[in-house]
């Protein structure tokens, strides 16, 4: 075997005190569940937009799973807290996969790089968990801020790295339990917490694992460390939280999308996505000409004073983005039941939306069923008892319990009832 | 059949269970990249995405933050307790504030403003400041504990009586 090379690849090269198969074990014991936890939740969100559904689907064909699990209307706020935990807690967990990270840098440079097939094997699996943990966290958070420095299309893009990354995850944390359990017995699970700096001492080296054979003297006590990652991980969530959950913390949000200053003076200043420009939608489009056009057994047209002398329904309901902020307003219109009865509705049928916006796949929507026979669901006409604006919809948007907000379609033109 | 394990495990290197599940494993891996790749979405800069992190993360970011943390290791500590423990109040902003801008700074250093003007209406503004602002009070927060531990310290040290 040859030696290896001066630089990293030599085991003298690493000195913090701290790293050991203990340090790596815990940092993995925080970031599974946390990771668990957002995968479900991103798996989650793809079943809210109900991709089985007429022309949801953005994935093609829906993605890797094949049953449908249908969504619910109860309670409203179901999407506003899945999406909302999928992204505060992918931003807060940040600090964990840096430092878990850090603590097993020395394996990038094992020496020699592959001694036999099984080694190739499993280092071709922690190329799939680094490169798809860290596309998986880079492409989300930065798709919250807007900013597309890419070339592929996220939505597809961050689905599939999603299973890239929960297939070499599993069989990471299977072929890792074992070790884990044994630093556990070796050291005790909390134990070395308790160690001030003057108390730290490093892990027994063994040839080939984490501890280093020739450390430096600690200068920070490993408590030390998991303070430091837990500072930086209340800091994000406390200016980023805010914009999911609302209320006092909202206005701590400093560094979130949409948070403190993303709300502006009037009964219309919560959060726009998707500005009318964007969308094309003209003056002419939604002017005193514009009608709603509603078909099922039968075709009617109502104007928006039509649909104003209908019998008025108002629900507070939160408005949920998928990139994982939220709001409820008080939202007033006619109920979707009602216009169901109007147009005559065959049983099972799912509702169709369109908007008149003239391009996009997001111009359009398929509800359930449930969705639109619950009796909170709105044509809404106004909002916090004022019309909408236009970037919010005027003159209708569809508002609904639980379902994520672009599906809650704006500048409504025309709800079509047919059977799926 | 335990001849064919054993011998297995000779030439693999480990257990048939492992092969097994690490053939799964990339296979899912390989199935969903080819589902991506399929549609014909810019797949070299897909693949490139895939793996730049892992490469920009273990080759550029972390080796950065590591010689910055090594050189201010070499200068303060040794200096005695009073200098591990200004490095650690040096570190303990530095981090926050730099985990901060890591996942922050498309909005603190203003990448997107077309994207975002055109999805909320508002502009980009603000949160370089407000950033800032954070990592100033960040910082002085922490000169100000460790000048109150340098005190408490320095009292301490003066009540001792001498030997």
């Amino acid at each position: 075997m040859i030696a290896a090379p001066p630089g990293p690849t030599r085991e003298t090269f690493w000195r913090s005190p701290l790293r050991g198969p203990w340090l790596t074990a815990l940092l993995g014991s925080l970031l599974g569940p946390a990771v668990l936890i957002i995968a479900l939740t991103g798996l989650l969100s793809n079943a809210a937009y109900q991709p089985d559904l007429g022309r949801n689907a953005i994935v093609p064909d829906g993605g890797l799973l094949p049953f449908t699990l249908g969504w619910p209307t109860s309670p409203a706020w179901l999407y506003a807290l899945t999406q909302g935990t999928h992204v505060v807690l992918g931003i807060v967990a940040v600090p964990l996969l840096l430092a878990k990270l850090w603590s097993v840098i020395p394996r990038l440079f094992t020496w020699p790089p592959v001694r036999d097939v099984a080694h190739a094997v499993e280092r071709a699996s922690l190329l799939a968990l680094v490169g798809g943990a860290l596309f998986e966290f880079a492409t989300g958070i930065l798709n919250t801020q807007l900013y597309y420095p890419w070339g592929f299309n996220f939505v597809v893009a961050h689905y599939y790295g999603a299973w890239v990354f929960i297939a070499a995850v599993v069989v990471h944390v299977a072929v890792k339990l074992p070790v884990v359990r044994r630093a556990y017995r070796e050291r005790g699970v909390l134990a070395p917490l308790r160690e001030d700096l003057a108390g730290t001492r490093p892990e027994s080296y063994e040839p080939g694992g984490l501890a280093p054979p020739a450390p430096d003297a600690p200068t920070i006590s490993r408590r030390g460390v998991m303070a430091l990652v837990a500072s930086a991980s209340a800091a994000l969530f406390v200016v980023t939280a805010g914009q999911a959950i609302g209320g006092p913390l909202r206005r701590l949000a400093l560094l979130a999308p949409r948070g403190s200053q993303s709300f502006g003076p009037g009964p219309n200043g919560f959060p726009v996505n998707k500005t009318a420009a964007v969308a094309r939608i003209t003056p002419a489009m939604i002017g005193a000409q514009w009608q709603l056009r509603l078909a099922g057994a039968r075709e009617v047209s109502l104007t928006r004073p039509e649909l104003l002398a209908l019998a008025q329904r108002s629900e507070d309901l939160p408005i949920a983005c998928v990139e994982g902020w939220s709001t409820t307003q008080r939202w007033t219109g006619v109920a979707l039941a009602d216009l169901a009865a109007l147009a005559g509705v065959p049983d099972g049928a799912l509702l169709h939306v369109e908007s008149l916006q003239p391009r996009g796949v997001l111009r359009q929507a398929t509800l359930s069923e449930g969705q639109y026979r619950d009796e909170r669901s709105l044509l809404a006409l106004r909002v916090n008892g004022t019309d909408l604006s236009v970037d919010h919809g005027y003159p209708a948007r569809i508002i609904v319990p639980a379902l994520p907000g672009v599906h809650c379609t704006k500048w409504v033109a025309k709800l079509t009832w047919a059977p799926a | 059949m335990g001849a064919g394990v054993n011998a297995l495990r000779h030439r693999y290197g480990a257990s048939p269970l492992h092969l097994a599940g690490h053939v799964a494993a990339l296979a899912l891996c390989a199935y969903a990249i080819s589902e991506v790749l399929d549609p014909g979405l810019r797949p070299v800069n897909f693949l490139v995405w895939l793996v730049g992190g892992a490469l920009v993360h273990d080759l550029l970011l972390l080796p950065a933050y590591s010689l910055a943390d090594s050189a201010a290791r070499r200068v303060l500590a040794r200096r005695g307790p009073l200098g591990v423990a200004a490095l650690n109040h040096l570190r303990f902003p530095a981090v926050v504030s730099g985990v901060l801008l890591l996942v922050y700074f498309p909005l603190i250093l203003v990448r997107a403003d077309g994207n975002f003007v055109r999805a909320t209406g508002r502009h980009v503004e603000g949160f370089g400041l407000r950033w800032a602002a954070i990592t100033a009070g960040l910082f002085a927060l922490s000169a100000i504990v460790y000048a109150i531990r340098v005190r408490a310290s320095g009292a301490a040290a003066r009540r001792r009586p001498a030997p």
